[in-house]
């Protein structure tokens, strides 16, 4: 079994090398996804930070190369640079092992994400379904981080996102399901393939999924308004206040994966993907998730943190209620058209 | 109003307000910084701002100063300190007086220019030169022949200097 991405990305130029070793092929995604997700994150805390110095109506970094595109990097070795902490009435093996439960579902999240056509590590045909169940994963770390570094604000913190994260869960997989629906499939490609004329986003159920999603995901991955389990005046610094050098880093970076998970989730299910009028298509699925990335940013400068009723009242009584009606109109869409296809 | 009505106005709400805010937000990310990179740029001051004290010689390079004390009576700080003695070979009618000791304490000084318009003669002015920070409250007391160094005249004020020089009485009666 040879993955899609090999394929079609260095295809006839690795070819004599797969057939040699053939376990490259479950090494070589792995690699590949790891150094995105490496460059992507420096990349997009570079981004973010200018963004939010812009709207802010400041300048942000300057001084490290042009327009101070090396910052990012020399903060990246500092934070190497520290030392590795573990307080001593912490839970050693959980705190150890915590930051890794966070950051291994954020990479396997992008197993299922079509980059571009046959860019996919594995086209599973229950790619969305498997995509709940791996998201879902995040919350235990995010609880064991916060309860290992022995600290209150840490484990606050760490219940706010077992709470926070366990609430969105619902409404994002309730409008996920409205894709599922309307492409008739839970493969990724597949889904990306249904919309080819039209993306889903344009029909009525599908703005509404997206807008239930897309609010659910600023949750589920715990970005301004949604950011109680990190609420650096409320708790320092959430769940990873003890966590220091590296490991921090790996939450951070873990942080940042999700972020552009969801954005690429988002291009995927609603934007029709690497889809576009012209040009290559993984430069679409690019441009599409870099939109979103950029909305995550906006939105998070434009509204102040909710309070934690507030968020779980915004979940429970109102995401929750507007996705099975949503669905409802769904089911009413197909209806409609599987009644005009009948004639 | 209904519970669904009410449930749907919050949702227009929510929808309607955070559209507005991100439009105000957004806005700000098209505008212009206001960041003005300090030690690579400045941003430009008016010639008449108040900085720091200065005092203005003629052209032998001799403070005008008349060592009056209007300057020093002036000053709601008290933070000007002067001390003069007879002057042997005065070099004109009206600097009689050798200014000893002349000195502003600028960290107490709060830069209202009351000062400067009591000076009889124009000596004493403020320019515009805010960048004179020290180590210690000391070197923050201004002599005149370091941080009140002389500022040069114009060449307008160098000629209405020469002309007061031929009229005395003239030049007398007008400060009177």
């Amino acid at each position: 079994m040879r993955s899609g991405l090999i394929e079609s990305f260095v295809g006839r130029l690795v070819e004599p090398l797969v057939h040699r070793f053939p376990w490259i092929t479950y090494i070589a995604p792995v690699v590949i996804i790891l150094g995105l997700i490496a460059v992507a994150v420096l990349l997009i805390i570079y981004f973010e930070r200018k963004v939010s110095a812009h709207i802010q109506s400041r300048l942000g970094p300057m001084h490290h190369g042009p327009h101070g595109i090396i910052q990012t990097f020399a903060d990246a070795l500092k934070l190497l640079h520290k030392e590795d902490l573990i307080p001593e009435c912490a839970d050693r093996a959980l705190m150890i092992i915590a930051p890794f439960v966070v950051f291994i579902p954020a990479v396997m999240v992008y197993v299922v994400i079509p980059f571009g056509p046959g860019w996919i590590v594995r086209d599973l045909n229950i790619g969305v379904l498997y995509l709940c169940a791996v998201t879902a994963i995040t919350t235990l770390g995010v609880l064991s981080g916060g309860w290992a570094g022995n600290n209150k604000w840490s484990l606050l913190g760490g219940l706010r996102a077992a709470a926070q994260v366990i609430s969105y869960e619902i409404p994002m997989v309730l409008s996920m399901i409205v894709v599922v629906m309307l492409a008739g499939s839970m493969s990724m490609v597949k889904i990306v393939e249904a919309q080819n004329p039209v993306p889903f986003v344009l029909y009525p159920c599908g703005l509404v999924a997206f807008l239930t999603y897309f609010t659910s995901a600023l949750a589920e991955v715990c970005r301004n308004p949604f950011d109680l389990p990190e609420a650096e005046s409320e708790l320092v610094a959430g769940y990873h206040t003890e966590y220091t050098g590296f490991r921090f880093a790996i939450f951070f970076m873990a942080e940042f994966a999700n972020v552009m998970a969801v954005s690429m989730i988002a291009a995927t299910l609603f934007f029709g993907g690497w889809l576009g009028p012209f040009g290559p298509s993984v430069l679409w699925f690019a441009a599409k998730t870099v939109l979103f990335i950029f909305v995550f940013m906006w939105i998070k400068w434009t509204l102040p943190r909710l309070r934690i009723d507030q968020l779980l009242r915004v979940a429970w009584l109102g995401l929750i209620p507007i996705c099975l009606a949503n669905i409802g109109l769904a089911v009413a869409v197909l209806a409609l058209k599987a009644y005009i296809v009948a004639g | 109003m209904s519970p669904l009505g009410r449930f749907w106005k919050h949702v227009r709400d929510a929808l309607v307000t955070t559209a507005k805010g991100m439009r105000v937000t957004i806005h700000y990310f098209f505008r212009a910084p206001n960041t003005v990179q300090y030690p690579y740029e400045r941003i430009d001051i008016s010639p008449r701002w108040r900085g720091r004290h200065r005092q203005r010689v003629d052209e032998n390079g001799i403070p005008l100063c008349i060592g009056c004390k209007s300057c020093a009576r002036a000053c709601p700080d008290g933070c000007i300190h002067i001390e003069t003695s007879k002057n042997p070979n005065p070099p004109d009618k009206r600097r009689r007086l050798k200014i000893d000791v002349f000195t502003i304490d600028l960290a107490r000084c709060m830069y209202c220019g009351l000062c400067v318009e009591a000076c009889p003669v124009d000596c004493l002015v403020m320019v515009p030169d805010y960048e004179y920070c020290t180590y210690t409250l000391e070197e923050m007391v201004a002599d005149w022949q370091t941080q009140l160094r002389p500022e040069p005249l114009s060449e307008l004020e160098l000629e209405l200097l020469r002309k007061k020089e031929e009229q005395p009485a003239e030049a007398q009666a007008q400060t009177q």
